[in-house]
């Protein structure tokens, strides 16, 4: 008698909590795999939507204006909501850019969980492509959900230059210096140029003859700020005896923001620490 | 990949024919009563005639058939009831542009520990049941052992993740050569997804499950 009330309760509760996780996570229930659930992402083509935004609100004669900078995020979740929180408590910022990793392993969920994150960001957001997101069929996640890779924006007359340079994950010798010397090489005269990518030159992918030729791409053609993630800690310097001033951004775990302010006289950089 | 896909076919082609053949009489001498699991065999009616058929050791005691659930848009198993209380299934899943409209080709190799969660078999009723699979993906830039170009433990291995699921079946006896059918759905989840749910605050208990849904056709 007992045994059936309790077998009765056990199942009782048992669908109950079926119904429960059913309703809860109703959103995004139909997993096919992680390794790239699907068909068709909540999110599409995020930065082209970004830039058009930004777009929108540059203007043809340089006027100073503020970035936010951040990186390597990773599955540091609760870091990084405090960081987003942080950039919406500034509202001066003109648009924010993510300087990529922003997965571990590249998988479906990791993807889902930082849009919906950046999704209360209340500024644009740029997101590049770091090495962990290459991990399984993170590339095609990426495509997907944000846009190309390599892509340029001039904004109050500065050029940015986003450029994807993994080189393990791609299994591949160089990155497409090509690219990124004809973006250089082909642009107007503008007060500062910028260059945003996942990986510094000095970092153990790159080669020490691809070491020397992206300074020496960045130094040839006079680009002011070469801004990276990766090494998950922060520096700013001029790592070479020309080239450029090179910073890198701390991984969430570090809890600080990064905003560069962008003057007459030159740029600044502010580090905010988080509480 | 392409020979444990083959195996697999093979398999699952060999224990079909054999279910459908019946080779095998029914041996009254032995007593298999006491154990549902060495008790294989099933019954045929011709008229006034009644074929018993014993079933081979390496015929599975049911074939799957699933809809999503981590391994793929679609994929199909064969198991055994090891004991009363526990199943083990080895499924081979399929994501593709054919099979579930992907732009990239997934393909998974998985083996589902299942238990019962109460001790009587509910045949023809509702049987809750938990466990976990052991998901190998094969796909682009999953590994077990890195390239040699990358340093010495620079990722963790990507290919295989462990996938904790609970969920339910719904029984009904039939007659002839399937014993019964079953309709099923489970709630399951990730290794990886799991470890976020227990590191952070953010990634809470509705976020990390996924739903899937199938059916079984037990052969014996």
């Amino acid at each position: 008698m007992i045994d059936t009330v309790v077998k009765k309760a056990c199942i009782r509760s048992f669908v109950q909590l079926v119904f429960v996780c059913l309703f809860c996570s109703c959103e995004n229930m139909i997993e096919y795999s992680p390794y790239k659930a699907g068909v068709k992402l909540p999110y599409k083509d995020l930065n082209i939507k970004a830039l058009e935004q930004i777009q929108a609100r540059s203007s043809q004669s340089f006027e100073p204006f503020v970035i936010g900078v951040f990186g390597d995020t990773h599955t540091y979740y609760d870091d990084f909501v405090d960081q987003v929180k942080h950039f919406n408590s500034i509202d001066t910022l003109d648009f924010v850019v993510h300087m990529g990793d922003i997965t571990l392993s590249g998988i479906y969920r990791e993807f889902l969980w930082y849009s919906e994150i950046v999704s209360d960001l209340k500024h644009p957001l740029i997101t590049l492509i770091g090495n962990h997101d290459f991990l399984s069929n993170g590339e095609y996640m990426y495509r997907e959900m944000f846009g190309p890779f390599n892509f340029t924006i001039v904004y109050n007359d500065c050029l940015f230059i986003f450029f994807e340079d993994i080189i393990w994950e791609k299994d591949v010798k160089d990155p497409d210096f090509d690219w990124l010397e004809e973006q250089l090489k082909n642009s107007g005269d503008f007060r500062y140029r910028f260059v945003f990518s996942h990986i510094p030159p000095w970092s153990g992918e790159f080669s020490k003859g691809n070491e020397f030729y992206f300074n020496m791409l960045l130094d040839k053609y006079d680009v002011d700020l070469s801004v990276h993630g990766h090494m998950h800690s922060y520096y700013l310097g001029k790592r070479y005896s020309s080239g450029p001033l090179y910073l890198t951004t701390s991984e969430s775990k570090a809890r600080e923001t990064f905003v560069i302010c962008v003057g007459e006289g030159g740029l600044e950089l502010v580090r905010d620490e988080l509480k | 990949m392409k020979r444990v896909a083959l195996m697999t076919m093979l398999l699952f082609l060999i224990s079909v024919t054999e279910t459908i053949k019946g080779e095998g009489v029914y041996d009254e001498s032995l007593d298999f009563s006491e154990s549902r699991e060495l008790n294989r065999s099933f019954s045929l009616t011709f008229g006034e005639d009644t074929l018993a058929i014993k079933l081979k050791w390496f015929v599975p005691s049911y074939l799957k058939l699933q809809y999503a659930g981590l391994i793929g848009f679609a994929s199909a198993g064969i198991g055994y009831d090891f004991t009363p209380r526990y199943e083990g299934t080895l499924y081979y899943g399929v994501l593709s542009r054919t099979f579930g409209g992907s732009s990239v080709n997934v393909q998974t190799l998985s083996y589902k520990s299942s238990w019962k969660l109460f001790k009587q078999h509910f045949r023809g009723n509702f049987v809750p049941k938990a466990g976990f699979s052991l998901n190998w993906g094969y796909t682009n830039n999953t590994f077990n052992k890195l390239p040699s170009y990358y340093p010495n433990k620079y990722y963790f291995q990507n290919k295989l993740h462990l996938a904790p699921f609970y969920g339910a079946e719904w029984q009904i006896n039939t007659k002839g050569v399937l014993s019964g059918i079953g309709i099923y759905a489970e709630m399951s989840t990730l290794d990886a997804y799991l470890l976020e749910f227990i590191r952070t605050k953010y990634v809470t208990i509705d976020k990390i499950w996924n739903l899937c849904v199938g059916l079984s056709l037990y052969l014996d």
